[in-house]
């Protein structure tokens, strides 16, 4: 068990040590930030002032040792737009942007599960279809086509939502909505292809001849076994909690980390791209770490390999 | 008993007391939610004088002397109005006196004093070598000295005679700041905690989410109308205009030319087009072949029907902009010149005439930052092929990538944020413009000595007579070169909800003081 942890805990340092390098250069990649800052017409005096203001005028490799050293440390800089660290103006949009991810994911959750079981049982029926096909439509509709349907539906027609915004469990409604449908059509789609292997095991077979009531079957029996790959999917999911909400968020002027990746994108403002790419990044693998953990919890076969 | 019958009486006396006074006290003003597309991270003048930032500065700040804009019916009035300054004079070629007002008081509730006025204005802000503003030079680069005559004048000296002196003070820039609390905060501080003179004092700024002003009820040009504004970020435009519909916002800034007619389809609301004081033109890069050659760049402007494309893709809306004479020029504006039309056949001779041999142009575009620009470039391209100039459209986004490598054309504007032709002038032409630097990616055209001339004397003659001599030279040098093709004025489209008496300005400036907004 220390050996399969140990080994992913490296992979793991691994894989942000490189993210945390890499992002350092690919926001360059994109052209001077100072010139996007200055706006199409530059004054010349005005882009240099910036660029010293910024630090931009010292070489690359001069930039890169002090970002290094000051990440490590967790100062990842300040935003050119406000002045303010990063790391604080990331922070202070984390809350909304996790309230909005956990509450969507549950709901997925609640939705996707019994759906993919339920198609799983009445695999080749008509109810099988129809859950299916609600599935895939979900799962292929863009978030940012949903959320203005939502929009149109609840906000403009029937006046019961407020069209955007954060504030209260009103608010929250379209957009956790627009992320947790997508979400569970994609979870419905692997709960069923899970159940289904599972399903035609011969020990559900030997467990249906022993007597056992179909319901236990399934809870007892197919469903725990189902639950590699679900747990792969899930572990994704939460892995994205961080910026997988930048189109919901920007329709429905959510103020969460999504809002600021993508004002932080278009104004090149390349300490806040980069504390959201890295802390993006760190949750991913948190996640997959975690995911690799409960195999080996789930399957004591995966950790013996 | 006698205690309880006291306490009785008191405790009635007290409550009649204080509903009364809170009756009194309520404060019965709406607020009013305005939706915009972006907001500014901060509202210090000079850091923040893109369009976003400027749609604030009215509710903020203050300046001395302020463009009338709401002189006329479609907020482009043009004369000069005092606004903290009460007169202005011209005591010697290059000194001026000005009076302000002594009844003025910050958000702080600090008097406004001439130390305020002469450090907003002074070296040690806008014109000094260390300047905490960089971009004060603008317009104010002109001063040489600023200094408190007594409590209510200020003497200004400038470098040399500046005929457009009082207008400087109606920019952006113009505006007046705390000096003791602008020092200890910084600039970088003051942009997130500033401190003004205008109808509303800054309660919160959340950036990317909200900023809330509340009334500044010791406003000196009355009391404001609103007890408080909250500016909103929304970014989706179909957020912006269900809101305004269902009543979440009372305006909203930035609706597309194709969702007006949603709202003016929609009940209980309004959408007013206001052109704004920029105009939208094609900067061609002159500085070589075949873009060098003037009979090229001739043939270009006379291809196009200017009036066609504004019709199609604006309607009534806009307009075609005369080349740098426009009506916010004031008085220096001659609506008589004509305007060049389409003239195929002119186009074709100057097209002959040139050196022009079928090469591949290419006109660069900045990818969404100019509405309709790209719609009329694709029209365009096609008017220029009917006479055998092959343009090719690239989009790029913008910075650095729109002015890297090759291209012969690209998208521009050009904005008269002060009412006279010098200042749109020198921001095209003049000799430290990285429009005419050539070793800046910016450069695109170098102006002959001529015109260098004239725009100096512009810069300094006070005769209006002779000006306006100057200025038709100068406009005539720039017609016969065309080193840019004006195509429209910008256009921003309102929504505002019936009830709420608010017009825009030419500018992107929202002005929500008494004079200017009101509730049915």
């Amino acid at each position: 068990m220390l050996t399969y942890t140990s080994i992913r805990l490296i992979r793991s340092a691994a894989t942000l040590a490189f993210v945390l390098v890499s992002v350092f250069f690919m926001v360059r990649l994109a052209g001077d930030p100072m010139l996007a800052l200055a706006g199409p017409d530059p004054d010349p005096a005005y882009v240099e002032e910036l660029r010293q203001r910024w630090g931009l005028d010292q070489p690359l490799w001069a930039q890169f040792q002090s970002y290094v050293v000051n990440a490590l440390q967790g100062d990842f800089g300040r935003s050119y737009a406000t002045g303010e660290p990063a790391m604080k103006l990331f922070l202070d949009r984390v809350p909304a942007t996790i309230e909005l991810g956990v509450v969507s994911l549950l709901l997925s959750l609640a939705i996707g599960l019994p759906m993919g079981i339920v198609a799983a049982l009445n695999f080749g029926s008509v109810l099988d279809r129809v859950v299916m096909s609600t599935a895939v439509l979900a799962f292929s509709l863009p978030n940012f086509f949903l959320g203005i349907l939502f929009i149109l539906l609840f906000s403009l027609h029937l006046r019961w939502l407020p069209s955007f915004g954060s504030g209260s469990w009103q608010h929250m409604v379209m957009p956790v909505l627009t992320l947790a449908l997508s979400s569970a059509g994609a979870i419905a789609r692997f709960a069923r292809s899970s159940m289904l292997d599972v399903l035609n095991q011969p020990y559900l077979s030997a467990a249906r001849a022993r007597g056992i009531p179909g319901l236990h079957r399934i809870t007892g029996h197919a469903l725990p076994n189902a639950s590699i790959p679900l747990v792969t999917v899930i572990g994704l999911r939460v892995g994205d909690l961080i910026a997988g909400a930048i189109v919901v968020e920007t329709v429905f002027a959510w103020p969460g980390v999504g809002r600021l990746l993508a004002e932080a994108v278009e104004g090149r403002d390349l300490a806040v791209v980069q504390v959201v790419v890295v802390a993006t990044a760190a949750t991913m693998i948190v996640s997959n770490l975690l995911v690799d953990l409960t195999y080996g919890w789930l399957d004591p076969r995966v950790k013996d390999e | 008993m006698r205690i309880a019958n006291l306490v009785a009486i008191s405790s009635i006396a007290f409550f009649a007391v204080t509903s009364g006074g809170r009756a009194q006290e309520a404060d019965v003003r709406p607020t009013l939610k305005v939706a915009v597309s972006a907001l500014p991270d901060g509202l210090a003048p000079g850091l923040n004088l893109s369009n976003v930032g400027n749609r604030l500065l009215y509710s903020v700040f203050d300046q001395a002397m302020k463009r009338a804009y709401w002189e006329s019916e479609d907020g482009d009035g043009t004369t000069l109005t005092p606004a903290l300054a009460t007169e202005w004079r011209n005591v010697s070629p290059t000194e001026w006196e000005i009076d302000f007002r002594t009844d003025v008081t910050f958000h702080n509730g600090d008097p406004v004093t001439m130390e305020d006025i002469a450090f907003s204005y002074g070296p040690e802000r806008m014109f000094g070598k260390d300047r905490l503003v960089k971009r004060g030079v603008q317009y104010f680069g002109v001063l040489e000295a600023v200094e408190v005559v007594d409590e209510d004048t200020v003497k200004f000296t400038t470098k040399q005679p500046d005929p457009i002196f009082p207008i400087r003070f109606s920019s952006p820039l113009g505006v007046v700041v705390p000096k003791d609390y602008y020092l200890e905060q910084g600039i970088d501080g003051f942009n997130l905690a500033p401190i003004g003179t205008g109808p509303y004092k800054v309660a919160e700024i959340r950036p990317g989410e909200m900023i809330r002003l509340v009334a500044h009820d010791g406003y000196w040009g009355g009391k404001p109308p609103a007890k408080e504004i909250q500016f909103i970020e929304v970014p989706e435009q179909a957020a912006r205009i269900t809101g305004l519909i269902t009543g979440e916002i009372d305006v909203t800034a930035n609706i597309s030319p194709d969702q007006k007619d949603v709202l003016v389809e929609a009940d209980g609301v309004d959408v007013i087009a206001s052109m704004i004081d920029n105009n939208r033109i094609i900067a061609l890069k002159t500085g070589t072949p075949p873009m060098d050659d003037r009979n090229l760049r001739q043939a270009l402007t006379y291809a196009i029907d200017r009036q066609a494309i504004v019709s199609a893709l604006w309607g009534e809306d806009s307009r075609v902009p005369n080349v740098l004479n426009v009506p916010a020029h004031g008085d220096l504006y001659m609506p008589e010149r004509p305007i060049v039309t389409q003239d195929v056949d002119e186009a074709k001779r100057f097209l002959a005439a040139s050196d022009y041999d079928g090469e591949e142009l290419i006109f660069r575009i900045t990818d969404g930052y100019y509405t309709n620009y790209l719609e009329a470039a694709q029209i365009m391209q096609e008017m220029w092929r009917a006479i055998g100039i092959n343009v090719k459209i690239e989009v790029r986004d913008g910075g650095a990538s729109l002015l890297e490598g090759t291209y012969h054309m690209r998208n521009l504007s050009n904005g008269i944020q002060i009412t006279d032709v010098t200042h749109p002038l020198n921001n095209s032409y003049g000799p430290t413009s990285p429009r005419t630097t050539a070793e800046h990616p910016g450069f695109y055209w170098a102006p002959p000595a001529e015109l260098l001339e004239l725009m100096a004397k512009l810069d300094t003659t006070m005769d209006p007579d002779a000006r306006r001599a100057q200025f038709i030279e100068a406009l005539e040098i720039v017609e016969h070169e065309r080193p840019q093709i004006e195509l429209f004025q910008a256009v921003e489209y309102y929504g505002v909800r019936d009830g709420v008496n608010w017009a825009p300005y030419s500018f992107w400036y929202m002005d929500f003081g008494p004079r200017n907004l009101s509730f049915d």
